[in-house]
């Protein structure tokens, strides 16, 4: 998105009615509905302003410039990747690299503890959402089959993307088993796509390096949707502003968000409420670095980042797993399984990958050294994938904390401790052996898995009590009055679906909670 | 033939964006730089990464070593490193010292005399986490930075991209090109001819 020459452009000494800080899933919608609506508001942005993709973004997995790339410290039994596994920095966020899987979560996979008695419900239920989905698959322009298998009243307002390799093989094998399958539904329009509030989008060309940013404006990145309406509606948006601190008056509230900006120096921003969207390891940095909004010591606890286990095959033909949307088959038919020794669920998604991504999983999962090696990672072409999404349940000794060291603007790094319980590994077993099952039916030989986590999830949960959440059903911190919290931070449980379309979803509520005021 | 021989095909260079073809030159000829670990520790780098991903029978040079030496110079990582490990430049000198330690204590040679397959052996050993003890350091850990620092600068290079037959960087100069087969055993025909041309090279 080129910056537009007549953005509009607050002065440091007027008090904006809001600060948003980060534009990824939680800051955009924000962003547009505030601007939208006549409030003053500038978003804070730490990384670059991507204003031409066909430059900036290289069909390149290594140098990809739209990470978050500030070391963080990973600990714990299961040490989770962060970088381009689910972190991203730029002028839209982790959306520059989403894999636009975009499926709703169930009306029970929200209440975790009413239907398998384990951790905890949501305070929001699925009817509270559904129509922020609804308007969200319509604006984001939302590529679905024409049914539904698990949801008959659901329509998508575009047609199925094409399915590539890893797809076609997954099919195969779940019709021979008798397990339902559907195109996924997908943020990125199959056909040129137009929409009043923010113009016309080319449709997807099957280009397959989503994870690296789209070219040609077809994944629903914040850069093609709610930031250019955003703009459009007086909103501002400030790149390469780190936000390092706030002011508050003798109510604790918040006054003034202070940053370095894009040149080095130091700012402050006066204003009279602060939205904080930074993600699921940013935002409890944030607020454990203030010190601030934590007196139920909630903050950075119940970290969860989603069982995402992958299982690989060899495929007698010629995949080449680089074409077509990554993930572009799903089954929920196990969102619920009958026989499930576990709580709550999963989804599969079929899998194709970049060679680099495949060759980390094949060296983290498949335990070869040597020639063997060599010779596997010559069968790229050749191989087919599954991938599974599943709960991870809350845990409170799973967490982000400060450590001892201290980054380039001399805030504690982060540091992440995550270790799997046996809900996960049950579970994980029970996708893993599944997905065998699918590929030895479509025809794969010589399968293997990883386990890999995927997503950072929790760290600020939403509840009903201040004694146990950070903030409210709305996002509301329970203990600044003025501060609000919209990314995936707020999960009390990591849901059995990729988070992007519930933080959006979550970003419209509380956009629409604080409008109401 | 140019210093990229995978773009020497004007199909697939007409498909390269520029900045992808940038990227991908200065992989193949990168600029000048200060190395960073230590000669002994180079040499140590040289051979491990040689036993875990061996390239002589594919026929690719790409010095695994040397780049991931640029790396910790470069002071870059993947946005993360685990916390048992120090800073990665210090993990990778503690770490291949720790490693050759132990393989020279319990071979009784020096780390020069001993074979692919012994190197091999302790590798495996290293990355079950059976030496983490007796190298009081989390052999395992590095081992695991190790390895996915060797396959992901070896599947990122151009050679090994043409070895494999990849050839996903060629997907438009514009970003509206793609690809317009997907399944199974649809590769485009300059795919094929770039496949041909690597046989050819190779004899």
């Amino acid at each position: 998105m080129k910056k537009p020459a007549d953005m509009k452009k607050y002065s440091t000494a007027d008090v904006v009615d809001a600060v948003i800080i980060g534009t990824g899933a939680g800051g955009s919608p924000l962003l547009y509905k505030l601007a939208t609506a006549g409030r003053s508001v500038v978003a804070l942005e730490a990384g670059e302003w991507f204003e031409d993709p066909v430059t900036d973004f290289p069909t390149d997995e290594l140098e990809a410039p739209i990470y978050w790339k500030d070391e963080r410290l990973s600990g714990g039994a299961d040490p989770t990747s962060f970088g381009a596994n689910n972190s991203g920095k730029g002028v839209g966020g982790s959306m520059i690299h989403w894999g636009a899987y975009a499926p709703r979560p169930s009306a029970e996979n929200l209440k975790l503890k009413s239907t398998d008695g384990a951790a905890m419900d949501w305070p929001v239920s699925l009817n509270d959402l559904k129509p922020h989905y609804e308007w969200l698959e319509s604006f984001l322009g939302v590529s679905g089959p024409a049914q539904y298998p698990w949801d008959a009243e659901r329509k998508y307002p575009l047609p199925p993307l094409p399915l590539n390799s890893s797809a076609l093989y997954m099919s195969a094998g779940c019709e021979a088993l008798g397990i339902r399958v559907a195109h996924a539904p997908i943020a990125a329009v199959s056909q040129a796509y137009t929409r009043p509030e923010y113009g016309t989008r080319n449709g997807c060309v099957n280009r397959g390096y989503c994870h690296q940013g789209c070219r040609n404006g077809a994944k629903a990145t914040m850069d093609v949707t709610f930031l250019p309406a955003a703009l459009k509606a007086g909103g501002e948006i400030r790149e390469r502003s780190y936000v390092h601190g706030v002011e508050r008056d003798s109510n604790c509230a918040i006054t003034a968000v202070l940053y370095t900006d894009a040149d080095g120096r130091e700012q402050r921003q006066r204003c009279r409420a602060v939205f904080l969207c930074a993600g699921g390891v940013e935002s409890p940095r944030q607020l454990l670095h203030w010190g601030i909004g934590n007196s139920s010591d909630q903050v950075g606890r119940n970290f969860m980042a989603h069982i995402s286990t992958q299982v690989w095959a060899t495929m007698q033909a010629d995949t080449r797993p680089y074409k077509g949307f990554p993930a572009s088959l799903i089954t929920e038919d196990f969102l619920r399984a009958k026989d499930r020794p576990y709580a709550g669920g999963y989804l599969l998604q079929s899998y194709g990958i970049l060679p680099v991504a495949w060759a980390e999983q094949v060296a983290s999962g498949r335990n070869l050294v040597g020639q063997e090696l060599t010779d596997y990672l010559l069968r790229y072409n050749n191989v087919a994938g599954i991938g599974m999404h599943g709960d991870t349940l809350p845990d409170p000794n799973n967490r982000v904390t400060l450590s001892d060291e201290k980054d380039q603007h001399g805030l504690a790094k982060p540091l992440i401790t995550f270790s799997l319980g046996k809900n996960e590994t049950v579970m994980s077993d029970h996708a893993e052996d599944r997905m065998r099952r699918i590929l030895t039916a479509a025809g794969g030989t010589d399968l293997w898995s990883s386990k890999r986590t995927a997503h950072t999830v929790g760290t600020c949960r939403m509840g009903i009590s201040a004694a146990d959440s950070v903030v409210d059903p709305y996002g509301k911190s329970w203990d600044v009055p003025n501060l609000w919290i919209a990314d995936n931070s707020v999960f009390p449980t990591s849901l059995a679906v990729n988070p992007a379309l519930t933080i959006m979803a979550l970003s419209l509520r509380t956009a629409d909670k604080y409008l109401s005021n | 033939m140019s210093l990229l021989p995978i773009l020497d095909d004007p199909r697939l260079a007409e498909r390269t964006s520029s900045a992808t073809r940038k990227v991908l030159q200065e992989r193949v000829q990168p600029a000048p730089y200060q190395q960073y670990l230590s000669t002994e520790h180079m040499s140590m780098l040289r051979l491990l990464v040689a036993a875990i991903l061996p390239q002589s029978a594919v026929g690719t040079h790409v010095d695994l070593a040397e780049t991931i030496d640029r790396r910790l110079a470069a002071g870059k990582n993947p946005g993360f490193r685990y916390v048992v490990l120090p800073p990665d430049g210090e993990a990778y000198g503690r770490g291949l010292t720790a490693f050759f330690k132990v393989l020279e204590a319990t071979l009784r040679k020096s780390f020069q005399e001993i074979s692919a397959s012994e190197l091999e052996e302790h590798i495996r050993r290293a990355c079950e986490g059976d030496l983490d003890e007796q190298a009081v350091f989390p052999l395992s850990t590095f081992m695991r930075m190790v390895r996915t620092d060797a396959v992901r600068f070896w599947m990122a290079h151009p050679d090994a991209m043409q070895a494999i037959g990849y050839f996903g960087f060629a997907d438009g100069a514009t970003g509206n090109e793609g690809w317009r087969e997907i399944g199974p055993n649809s590769a485009a025909p300059f795919e094929r001819a770039g496949e041909l041309s690597q046989q050819v090279g190779a004899r």
